[in-house]
């Protein structure tokens, strides 16, 4: 088991430095000048460009400034933004927004989604397999902006149901509607891959054995169907999570949600380098951890897996 | 497995005599080709249909209003009257209006703001947006294909590195990405402002000015989404490699290897085309996520730049006029999900129709049919309705049958026909007998069995009587069926892997059927079922009851699968080919176990199996079954000694049967030089050849799991084979007998000892000299499926070698490949049908006829007939027979069947874990076995004859076992 995640973390150590060199060579270099970038466009005088040349080691090679970035990076000194309040503070202040966010949407998703998906399965072919088939179709057509648009309009604003943008504070309540709109998307996928997953096993061999030994329809779908299809479900559960976590730019931008995604945004449109660097290294880190999550799971719910 | 109706009248006349034109059970009639199935699912499907309509349709709209505006076609005032970017009067500017859904005025859509024309953006948007779509989804699929492809089929280091590249993608977010495309691709175009020395602020306009006017063209946009299929294009490797994991397993890649093909042309012409339905599938999806990536883009600000526009842009754009000017939001929007929505459709329906299993579509059933009240058989009446509840009930007197069936009818929904799957079946059990109903594929045994319980597929119903313990219990209710089920009728299965759910414990399933039927504690019921599991002898029941079924061997799943049948102690079992899966030395262990039962319980059992051993070794009475209807009822012992239907007699015939077959003395035989006993025994081959084959000290290693070491399969074999020699390799399943097969033909490399082939060593010889030495083997395998790749016509295959080793096309290669359909007794006519439209024999003979081919020195048959019915098997066997005696090749046949072995082969060489534990001439292997565990193999085979199998099975007696028995005298 430890073996298993000391693997797993070291199988990830080159997607963490490809991904940040990657990103690292984006920002600074396809940018035009760094000095651009660090600047974020906004008039600078020689005497600041010459302050950042030395800041980012910026007279260096392309390698050893990366190597001093992944330094810093790991000694917590982050720098700070253009505004000079410290990354590592506005990250930290984003992320909990974020999380909220990510885990309110998964609740919804995985809820409605599995037991939707759980009854279309189970009645293939009937009007509420159809209907739900057709509407999980739909919502997967919407573009997020125009869902999230519409509910923040409708529901927010003509309704008045639900506050339409989320204050500085998100508490769970203010995130409910962007929550929804997160929610619906991989609500849709949830639904079709339970749905796929019961049929799949609902012919499986073991479930006639469990008939014939006499249980109830009941018994057989919830023990026996049920936590043999919810196999994969998980494994899509936690990468969504994995992908919630990384900030949902557009949803997160209509809401106004202070959060990883809208931070995100805002560092790339102001070319803020050293912040966009940053996050997406954390990203990377939860990332890997939302992947270690989904393989623990899916050990746990299927036994014939091992760590190997 | 519910029966296939459409095997159903299969197998008339069949008997061992190899007729010249053979009419092996006629073929499924030439079904329409794989292609046109899948299209006609497709076009059968409503909503693919609709979506398909209506894309169309958007797209003939979209792309005429630009042509009919731009080229100026017609010129109708109004509709597609203006450009996109034209700004025009507004009409009624102070209170704008516009009748929805359409305007009949001059602008349909209405105008925006500054007065562009609403259609004309949006028709200009969506063309935008869909040629976005294209390039994002064709190059998306291009490049997902390429590495998923590239990663399945190397799955070695390249595989990892391309699937950390992977990973990298998914892990950098695409708003950075898209940034800085956006950069690239034009959104520099807006500039950027510096401050200059003097302090003035200047608008610098970056380089890609160019690539800004770019993007009033269209080409501009393509190169967009170009840069975005860079990024997309991950879950579609995935899925790829994915798919490409599952494929390459298959044997028709091994035998496409083996006929030469290179890498490049088995993932072209073997491994694409059968992932084709994936890809097509994935492919429209990602089209469908890729207008939703651009429109997403352009909300951010990444994608197309204004004054062009897309969808996503006029959304975005007009999001602040939603109660000003509602329109303005809702028609692009309107639009995205429509083409979007049509995709989606497609892509459901196109899924639908690779794989039907996840459609929609209700199977056709009329169950109201199957209910009802229909007469009941004059049976007395014992009436104590139902009262299966009272376990010990000693109503049962002596003369009653515990299970009586009458005209037992079971139906199959089929493309929305019945088709007939069991015909008019009677039979009746009684306690402490054993009734087998024998059959072959669709002869309806499986489907009859289960209709007692009512355990067929949602397209099954099943009309006739079914009296069990005095009750009728055929469509009974659920309820009544749950208490009869596991209580009183407990069944076994085939599989012992698939039977138990793989995620519960074995203790978990037993005390959970233990407690359905009886109020008990959870711990009594635990000690119930540690009893249960020590009286089917399971070595250490704590052990079994805490392991996951897939921590047992199988012979221990099926004894725990067993224990959990028995645990309610059912007056009836119903075991459904409950010992195929397993060894000879298992199933003999299984048989014993289940005749103890009957004597111990005084059960009544019903094994339904196709092994007339099998029958022959347990059963007192036997029903014989064909094409649905029970041909022939009878004793054992009547049934084997004096069969009176003609397809009971040929059935019996066509069972290969241990020392059936004389003795052959090596001159009999057409060869020249025939092998001496002497020679055989001291291993050298002078006078005989030099050996085609010639292991020494052959170890072969499985690589472990990373991290864990390498699994020795084979260790250590000596192995000869001279020309024109039918050597028959025997062993159970892990005893290595199929990695040997492997590694003669080079499929495998050999990590211990030395491996000659045709004189070469295999671990020397370079890749090309491999081929060539390979043209001069042939191999066929044990899946008559998998060993034909499922997209390729009969002649395709078997010219595959022909073609690439000696290049051979045109009228030579269609000449040799009528020669060779000749030569295994296949019509000339079959050379252009597609593997699905072949029976199982038939495709065994296309897999023997491309291994003869090349005219090979050396032929590999791995259990080429353990996937096939006795009847055709026979024939197989007969064919392979006679090609060998014609053609004079060597063979390897590897079975697990020691009849079959015995019926072919002028060798044996006995396999044990990895081991060589006996080789010599058939007569002495067989008639006087050296080593204890031949010994033991062939006392466990059970032979078709009841009379010797109970003198082989005294022979072979153990020390009895009473436990079970004791197990239920203490409860």
């Amino acid at each position: 088991m430890l073996r298993f995640i000391f693997r797993r973390v070291l199988q990830v150590i080159p997607v963490f430095f490809g991904s940040t060199l990657i990103v690292y060579y984006l920002v600074f270099s396809m940018s035009g000048s760094p000095i651009d970038a660090l600047s974020g466009g906004k008039p600078i005088s020689p005497a600041v460009v010459a302050q950042l040349t030395a800041q980012y080691h910026l007279d260096q090679p392309f390698f050893i400034q990366y190597g001093i970035f992944i330094k810093n990076l790991f000694t917590f000194n982050l720098g700070t933004s253009f505004s000079g309040r410290p990354i590592a503070a506005i990250i930290g202040q984003a992320f909990p927004v974020t999380a909220r966010l990510a885990i309110m949407a998964l609740a919804i998703e995985a809820i409605f989604g599995v037991t939707a998906g759980v009854f279309a399965g189970l009645r293939k072919g009937k009007l509420f397999d159809g209907t739900v088939l057709i509407a999980s179709l739909v919502v997967i057509a919407i573009p997020t902006f125009v869902l999230g648009f519409v509910l923040q309009f409708v529901v927010g604003v003509k309704l008045g149901w639900a506050k339409p943008t989320v204050g500085s504070a998100a508490d769970w309540a203010d995130l409910t509607l962007p929550a929804v709109v997160l929610g619906l998307v991989s609500f849709a996928y949830v639904l079709r891959l339970t749905r796929t997953s019961i049929l799949e096993n609902m012919n499986a061999d073991y479930v006639r054995t469990a008939t014939a030994k006499g249980l109830s329809r009941r018994r057989v779908v919830m023990v026996h169907i049920l936590r043999n299809s919810l196999i994969p479900v998980v494994t899509f559960l936690g990468a969504d999570l994995g992908g919630l976590m990384g900030g949902a730019i557009v949803t997160e931008g209509i809401f106004n949600v202070p959060g990883v995604g809208n931070t995100l945004y805002r560092a790339v449109l102001a070319g803020e380098g050293p912040m966009v660097v940053s996050i997406v290294s954390i990203l990377v880190l939860v990332f890997v951890l939302a992947n270690l999550l989904v393989d623990l799971l899916y050990a746990w719910l299927d036994p014939r897996i091992r760590y190997a | 497995m519910t029966a296939k109706p459409q095997d159903s009248g299969r197998h008339p006349g069949f008997g061992p005599s190899p007729s010249p034109s053979p009419s092996p059970s006629p073929s499924p009639s030439p079904g329409p080709s794989p292609g046109r199935l899948v299209r006609r699912r497709f076009f059968g499907n409503v909503g693919a249909l609709a979506g398909l309509t209506a894309l169309a349709l958007v797209i003939l709209l979209v792309f005429s209003a630009a042509g009919i505006r731009l080229w100026g076609v017609i010129d109708i005032p109004g509709w597609w009257h203006y450009r996109y970017d034209e700004v025009l009067p507004i009409i009624n500017d102070a209170a704008p209006t516009y009748r929805f859904p359409l305007d009949f005025g001059d602008h349909p859509f209405g105008q925006d703001r500054v007065g562009r024309d609403m259609f004309a953006m949006t028709m200009r948007g969506a063309q935008l947006s869909i040629i976005v779509m294209v390039t994002i989804g064709i190059m998306g699929t291009a490049i997902g294909v390429l590495v998923g492809a590239a990663a399945g089929y190397f799955s070695g280091a390249i595989g990892a590195l391309l699937m950390r590249i992977t990973d990298m993608v998914i892990v950098v977010p695409g708003v950075v990405i898209a940034a800085v495309l956006g950069v690239l691709v034009g959104h520099a175009g807006t500039g950027r402002t510096v401050l200059d020395a003097d302090g003035n602020v200047t608008v610098v306009r970056s380089f890609s000015d160019d690539v800004f006017t770019f993007l009033q063209q269209n080409l501009g946009v393509v190169l967009l989404g170009m840069f975005l299929g860079l990024v997309i294009w991950t879950s579609m490797a995935r899925l790829v490699r994915a798919e490409f994991l599952v494929l390459r397993e298959l044997e028709f890649v091994d035998a496409a290897r083996l006929a030469g093909a290179s890498n490049h042309r088995i993932i072209t012409r073997h491994l694409l085309p059968n992932a084709a339905g994936v890809i097509i599938v994935n492919a429209t999806l990602l089209m469908s996520s890729a207008i939703l990536l651009e429109a997403g883009l352009s909300y951010l600000g990444f994608g197309v730049q204004a004054p062009d526009t897309s969808l996503g842009l006029l959304v975005v754009a007009n999001q602040s006029s939603i109660s000003t000017r509602p329109w303005l939001f809702w028609w692009p929007g309107v639009f995205i999900v429509v083409i979007c929505l049509c995709i989606n459709f497609i892509g459901d329906g196109l899924r639908d129709a690779f794989d039907p299993r996840h459609g929609s579509a209700a199977p056709a059933r009329s169950r109201e049919a199957a209910g009802g009240s229909r007469p009941v058989p004059g049976r007395p009446g014992t009436s104590s309705a139902g009262s299966a509840a009272e376990p010990s009930d000693p109503a049962e007197s002596a003369g009653a049958p515990v299970l009586a069936v009458r005209g037992l009818r079971v139906d199959f929904a089929v493309d929305r026909h019945w088709v007939p799957a069991v015909v008019g079946l009677d039979f009746h059990v009684h306690s402490g007998e054993v009734l087998a109903i024998v059959g072959e594929s669709g002869s309806g045994k499986t489907a009859s069995s289960m209709a007692l319980l009512g355990l067929l597929a949602a397209n099954g119903r099943a009309t006739g009587s079914v009296w069990f313990n005095g009750a009728e219990i055929l469509n009974a209710t659920p309820g009544t069926l749950r208490r009869i089920r596991g209580k009183d009728i407990a069944m076994i299965f085939q599989d012992p892997m698939t039977a138990l759910n793989p995620v519960f414990t074995v203790g978990f399933q037993i005390v959970e059927t233990l407690r359905q039927h009886s109020a008990m504690s959870p711990a009594q019921a635990r000690s119930d079922a540690l009893r249960m599991l020590a009286s089917v002898e399971l070595p250490d029941p704590e052990r079994t009851f805490d392991s996951y079924p897939h921590q047992l061997s199988g012979g221990q799943r099926q004894r725990a699968l067993i224990a959990q049948s028995l645990c309610c102690r059912p007056k009836l079992l119903i075991a459904d080919e409950a010992t195929t899966a397993l060894d000879v030395i298992v199933q003999a262990e299984i048989l014993d176990l289940l005749r103890r039962l009957r004597t111990d319980l005084d059960a009544a059992i019903v094994l339904i199996t196709h092994d007339l051993g099998v029958v022959a070794d347990l059963a007192d009475r036997v029903i014989v079954m064909s094409a649905g209807v029970a041909v022939e009822t009878g004793t054992a012992h009547g049934i084997f000694s004096a069969p009176r239907h003609e397809y009971t007699k040929a059935l019996l015939q066509a069972v290969p049967r241990l020392g059936r077959r004389p003795a052959t003395a090596p001159a009999e035989d057409c060869r020249a030089e025939g092998p001496t006993e002497e020679g055989r025994a001291a291993g050298a081959g002078e006078g005989r050849g030099r050996p085609v084959l010639e292991l020494s000290g052959v170890g072969i290693d499985y690589p472990g799991a990373r991290g864990a070491g390498a699994f020795r399969a084979v260790d250590g074999i000596d192995l000869t084979i001279y020309p024109s020699e039918l050597v028959g390799l025997v062993g159970e399943s892990g005893s290595g007998k199929t990695s040997v097969g492997h590694a003669a033909v080079g499929l495998l490399p050999v990590t211990a000892g030395v491996l000659r082939l045709l004189d070469r060593r295999l671990d020397s010889v370079r890749p090309r000299e491999l081929r060539a030495l390979q043209e001069r083997v042939g191999m066929v395998f044990q899946e008559p499926s998998g060993s034909l790749n499922p997209r390729m016509p009969v002649a395709a295959t078997i010219g595959e070698p022909l073609l690439l080793a000696k290049g051979w096309r045109g009228a030579g290669l269609q000449r040799r490949v009528d020669e060779l359909l000749d030569q295994v007794q296949l019509p000339r006519s079959h050379r252009n049908r597609y593997p699905h439209e072949l029976s199982e024999g038939q495709k065994q003979r296309v897999a023997i006829a491309r291994a003869l081919s090349l005219s090979p020195d050396l032929l590999v048959a791995d259990e080429p007939t353990s996937a096939l019915d006795v009847s055709v098997q026979a024939k197989v066997l007969d064919l392979l027979r006679m090609l060998q005696r014609e053609l004079g090749f060597a063979c390897l046949f590897i079975t697990h069947d020691l009849s079959v072995a015995d019926s072919l082969a002028d060798r044996i060489v006995v396999l044990q874990g990895g081991r060589i534990v006996e080789q010599g001439p058939r007569e002495q292997v067989f008639g006087n076995p050296r080593d204890d565990y031949t010994r033991r193999l062939l006392a466990a085979v059970p032979v078709p004859d009841p009379d010797s199998q109970r003198l082989r099975r005294n022979q072979r007696a153990r020390p009895g076992v009473n436990r079970l028995r004791d197990s239920f005298r203490a409860r």
